[in-house]
């Protein structure tokens, strides 16, 4: 029972971690390569902005969203009246704030990259009469590759070792909310050590291996320089 | 082609006009050399003709086929720039640089030659599996050149970009521009700070220093007039006729324009076009008051002396044939020597060009 248990939260972080990684990159990357290119006043607001979540504690956003998901406030009520369910406690819950709480992960790599690309590339292409869209799509999206693959793997790895956040807006419901690190807590409250030691192992590999797939693979790309001659 | 670009946030080194450039590039006839020191502001309006700049600019107006240009995105105008700034995309290896263009450049669907064509024109078929950071700065610059003809925009704007090529191919690259003029109608502005490079295939000249148009018109009259200014080397364009291919002397024989009697002799090249130009310098032109067989300099032509100007190291002698000028430095002493004047009637012997 125990086992399966530790099963299901074992695949309900991993189903969050990948669900977070790909949303974040879906709204990511056209939102890095639109900061890159802004030059306003407003630029350290929404850089402010996006690494907020790393400095705030966690139980600090997780106060907010828990406030925001309420079915009284306008947030919750929404979602209810769209779907028919709450987001409190809710999976979808804990995804919306994971990609909140994993954002400074995927979008730093992402604007270092971006930014680090040489401009006169994109000129290039443009008096080639190459448009926007497919300058984005085949020139600036490989020339970032490796950028691409750090925020992935950050993104990935740091929504599995989400803790308090999910505490708080989540709770800790089996097979909705209960992800690893908080099954863990659970093991250790109820002094099964042996449980505890086999999750924090997986949790430790997990990571440690993403980021050693990182070093290895990111390097043949070399740092990425972005151009030129 | 009609342009007028204006900006007081240029300053030039000895001026501080900033930038008033106003004129007409007359590309559907002519290909068009832009001439001018670095900084003179010649880049600046191939960059705003393109639609490449980040610079702001008071006036700008590009007037070209009957349309205004300078409100239309850089992707959908009809001009091509390739510059210092213009660069192999660097994840792509040599082949699939071109290809990038063809998949996903928006004019490339009638394009009128092949790829194949253009890599066998520019040269580069050894290169293509190359990765391109093993490429040297003439390679690249020859792949560019390629590049930017498989985008199908019908006109080319050429800042600098057989600088790193030697004489000998940037010769061809000159006979390249003009049969692609001549068989599919491409027009060509080509920015260089080498008077010779812009003899060697340019019908006009606009001459730009300091952020203004100094002067513009038909190259040999530019030609001639930057060469004894500028601090360029003294220079004459000859227009020529192709003759004959001299394969067992690796020669080219050519005819003096409007004349079948007046032959001259080039190093080999793949042009036989109808009419080329020839680059003379100046300072290898030998004049001899009578005409010899006993010398080893194959081209002798007779001349007439339009005028004798003592510069500050030398004499600049102005020749005509056949109603085309040649100039010659010749040395104070020699000059002494002779005693040449205008009106006389000499011969201008040089090696083979």
């Amino acid at each position: 029972m125990n086992e399966l248990a530790d099963l299901t939260a074992l695949w309900l972080t991993i189903k969050l971690a990948l669900l977070t990684t790909v949303l974040l990159l879906i709204f990511g990357l056209p939102a890095a390569w639109a900061l890159s290119r802004y030059k306003g006043r407003l630029k350290p607001i929404f850089e402010a902005v996006i690494a907020l979540p790393l400095v705030l504690p966690p139980t600090v956003l997780g106060f907010y969203f828990l406030l925001a998901f309420a079915p009284q406030s306008f947030l919750g009520q929404l979602w209810f009246d769209l779907t028919g369910s709450y987001l409190a406690f809710s999976f979808t819950g804990i995804l919306f704030g994971s990609v909140i709480y994993s954002l400074p992960f995927v979008l730093q790599p992402l604007l270092t990259g971006f930014s680090q690309i040489n401009h006169d590339l994109i000129d290039t292409a443009k008096s080639l009469g190459v448009n926007g869209v497919k300058r984005f799509l085949f020139l600036v999206l490989p020339l970032i590759r490796p950028a691409i693959l750090s925020a992935m793997t950050l993104g990935f790895a740091h929504t599995l070792g989400e803790f308090g956040l999910v505490l708080m807006i989540g709770g800790n419901i089996p097979g909705e909310t209960q992800v690893l690190s908080i099954a863990l807590y659970d093991h250790v409250e109820t002094l099964n050590y042996a449980a505890a030691n086999q999750l924090a192992f997986i949790l430790v590999a997990f990571s440690f291996t993403s980021l050693v797939l990182l070093y290895k693979f990111n390097r043949g790309f070399g740092p990425f320089k972005g151009a030129g001659q | 082609m009609n342009f007028e670009i204006t900006s007081s946030h240029f300053k030039f080194r000895a001026h501080q006009n900033g930038l008033s450039l106003k004129g007409q590039l007359p590309v559907e006839t002519d290909i068009v050399g832009i001439f001018g020191s670095s900084g003179s502001g010649k880049s600046t309006l191939l960059k705003a003709v393109a639609g490449i700049h980040s610079a702001s600019f008071e006036t700008l107006n590009i007037d070209y086929n009957q349309q205004q240009w300078q409100d239309v995105n850089a992707v959908d105008r009809p001009f091509v720039i390739v510059s210092d700034k213009t660069h192999l995309f660097p994840h792509l290896d040599v082949q699939q640089n071109l290809d990038f263009v063809v998949k996903h450049g928006k004019k490339t669907s009638n394009i009128p030659y092949t790829l194949d064509d253009v890599v066998h024109w520019c040269g580069i078929k050894h290169l293509l599996q190359r990765a391109i950071n093993a490429l040297s700065s003439g390679e690249k610059q020859r792949i560019i050149f390629a590049r930017a003809l498989m985008s199908g925009k019908p006109v080319m704007l050429l800042d600098e970009v057989f600088s790193a090529i030697d004489w000998h191919s940037r010769d061809q690259f000159a006979s390249l521009l003009r049969k692609l003029k001549r068989d599919y109608k491409m027009q060509f502005v080509m920015v260089s700070h080498s008077l010779k490079e812009l003899a060697m295939c340019c019908d006009h000249i606009v001459w730009i220093e300091q952020g203004e148009v100094v002067s513009q018109g038909p190259s040999k009259k530019l030609v001639t007039q930057i060469s004894s200014t500028n601090n360029q080397p003294t220079l004459s364009q000859l227009s020529v006729k192709f003759d004959a291919r001299l394969a067992q002397y690796q020669l080219t024989r050519w005819q003096v324009e409007g004349t079948e009697k007046l032959l001259l002799f080039s190093h080999i090249s793949d042009s036989d076009d109808e009419l080329e130009y020839l680059v003379i310098d100046g300072s290898k032109v030998v004049i001899n008051k009578e005409s010899s067989q006993s010398s080893s300099m194959v081209n002798q032509l007779p001349a007439t002396i339009q005028s004798v100007e003592q510069k500050q190291n030398y004499v600049l002698i102005t020749l005509t044939v056949n109603g085309q000028t040649i100039l010659a430095e010749i040395s104070a002493m020699s000059q002494e020597r002779m005693a040449l004047d205008t009106g006389q009637t000499v011969y201008a012997q040089f090696k083979v060009v």
